[in-house]
């Protein structure tokens, strides 16, 4: 089967040319198609550049990515070559180096939107809207589980598109696969217009602190409900942690079934999905 | 050779809108992108132009600026000149004003850089560095021939490095050519705020030409004397060094050493 990759660049008007670079560099030898989303709010500068691409039936991947990122060259054809439902990598979203990768024992909860390459048939397995914004998610420490706490947000918060996002792909039983590490630029200030030595002042972040939210996380409290000997069972209305007997109960009269604890406990029953 | 090299030259950032045009246009081109990244002005040409005409399967060198307003169509029309250097005039700072000045013919004296179309062979055959910014040309009208001269700059001048291209050309007899449909230039007012859902940068585009207002050489006050002089234009005469009835100065102004007077129109 050929592939087509339907380019999703969403972008607030301005994009560093550098990155622009990149991305036309990465789509040599690829057959693709641009799906621009200008000057849009979060989360509708994603939603429909992809609805859009998803109309086009012989797009077959649909790659999103920022306009700050730093791409080496080959980047996209390394994640095709990957043939996974879904590839992201990881880069900086903080100057301290906080990785947009999430990880809790070896598997992906949720990755940053910077350079996401999705199968178009993976967004047949999720509901509409893909991306939104008005759902939070708060981590609870779980001992050896991380507890991922959703609520609607009043007012939409800054991102969260990527997180719900995520979430939704591991409630589905999508998992996201790391390709590698990437950078983002950032701009420090504009250069002076009306001059011949006008460039704008650009830094790049490119080192990366792996697991720094998921170090942050276990580096909490435990959570009320976490302590003592009990075990994670998932029920219709999401995890929850019992004693060894009652889980036993629970999952005898089929009202709940045990999760590895090595997982990651999705309350989602506060979301309004 | 069969490849369109397009040149690039950014200071770091570029409006998005641009590129989607630009790849639009581009569609069905067999084409190679030259950029230059945060370059100072005239390197951010010279240094692509010049890897673009190592490349011996380069027929012809688009230049494209970070900020234009491409109409579409506008490189399939440049290309049905059939002339060897074609250029969409814009706004420059304002709307009303351009970026071409028009001899009689309806040829250009000079054009920017925004979204030009120059065949391989005139910028071979043209002095090197193509691109410069150390000299430019003052013009005086004398009755109805307007009069060019090339000035070596003694300080650092912002841009003029498409007026002396355009002004070379005419001298050597290849004016470039003006499309008539005309583009526009994109300009940032405000960043967007950070970490905000709403971050969009606040964007206005110029878009109404003033045909031959040109920003760089003529301010508010003096366009309708600049035009009038404009009309009276029958000759052109454009010198190697500067003529003998003129002098500089000691602010570099021009005059008129033979008691004449000199309406600047500078």
């Amino acid at each position: 089967m050929s592939v087509k990759v339907a380019v999703i660049l969403p972008s607030r008007g301005l994009m560093f040319s550098r990155t622009a670079e990149e991305i036309v560099r990465n789509l040599r030898g690829v057959d693709y198609k641009f799906f621009f989303s200008h000057r849009q709010p979060i989360p509708d500068c994603f939603e429909t550049p992809v609805r859009h691409a998803l109309r086009d039936k012989t797009i077959t991947h649909l790659w999103i990515t920022e306009d700050d990122m730093i791409l080496p060259d080959n980047t996209l054809w390394d994640m095709l070559a990957l043939d996974k439902d879904v590839v992201t990598c990881d880069y900086p979203v903080t100057k301290d180096g906080k990785g947009a990768v999430f990880t809790v024992s070896g598997e992906i909860v949720y990755c940053g939107t910077g350079c996401l390459l999705i199968k178009r048939e993976v967004f047949d397995r999720l509901a509409t809207p893909y991306f939104r914004s008005d759902i939070r998610w708060s981590p609870l420490n779980y001992g050896s589980t991380v507890k991922m706490v959703g609520s609607m947000y009043g007012d939409e918060g800054y991102g969260l598109h990527d997180v719900t996002f995520g979430i939704k792909l591991y409630r589905a039983g999508i998992p996201i696969h790391e390709y590698g590490c990437l950078g983002q630029r950032k701009l420090v200030s504009l250069g002076k217009s009306g001059t011949n030595d006008g460039a704008h002042l650009i830094e790049q972040w490119t080192k990366i602190k792996k697991n720094y939210e998921y170090k942050k996380i276990m580096g909490m409290p435990l959570a009320i409900g976490a302590k003592g000997a009990l075990i994670t069972v998932d029920t219709p209305t999401g995890g929850i942690r019992v004693t060894k007997k009652h889980a036993e109960n629970l999952i005898k009269q089929g009202l709940a079934t045990k999760i590895d604890d090595s997982k990651v406990i999705i309350d989602d029953s506060e979301v309004k999905w | 050779m069969d490849k369109l090299a397009v040149i690039l030259p950014s200071r770091g950032l570029m409006f998005s809108e641009t590129p989607e045009e630009l790849l639009r246009e581009l569609e069905g081109f067999n084409y190679e992108i030259f950029w230059a990244h945060e370059m100072s002005l005239p390197d951010c040409f010279n240094v692509p132009t010049e890897k673009a005409l190592a490349d011996p399967d380069v027929f012809a060198v688009l230049i494209v600026e970070d900020d234009m307003i491409i109409p579409r169509g506008m490189l399939k029309r440049m290309f049905a000149e059939n002339y060897p250097v074609v250029a969409m005039d814009y706004p420059f700072r304002q709307d009303g004003d351009s970026t071409v000045l028009h001899d009689p013919e309806g040829m250009a004296y000079w054009t920017g850089t925004g979204f030009m179309l120059i065949a391989r062979s005139v910028l071979e055959q043209m002095e090197k560095p193509i691109w410069r910014t150390d000299r430019t040309f003052d013009p005086f009208v004398d009755t109805d021939t307007i009069h060019f001269w090339p000035r070596k700059l003694n300080k650092v001048f912002y841009g003029l490095h498409d007026l002396n291209f355009g002004l070379v050309l005419y001298s050597a007899g290849l004016p470039v050519k003006p499309m008539a449909q005309t583009g526009g230039q994109r300009k940032l007012k405000q960043m967007g705020g950070k970490h905000t859902n709403n971050g969009a940068h606040e964007i206005y585009e110029l878009t109404e030409v003033g045909r031959d207002v040109v920003s760089g050489m003529v301010d508010q006050e003096n366009i309708q004397l600049f035009l009038g002089a404009l009309n009276r234009i029958k000759k052109v005469k454009v010198w190697t060094e500067i003529p003998p009835f003129i002098s500089y100065d000691t602010d570099n102004q021009p005059y008129l050493n033979d008691g004449r007077e000199f309406s600047r129109v500078r």
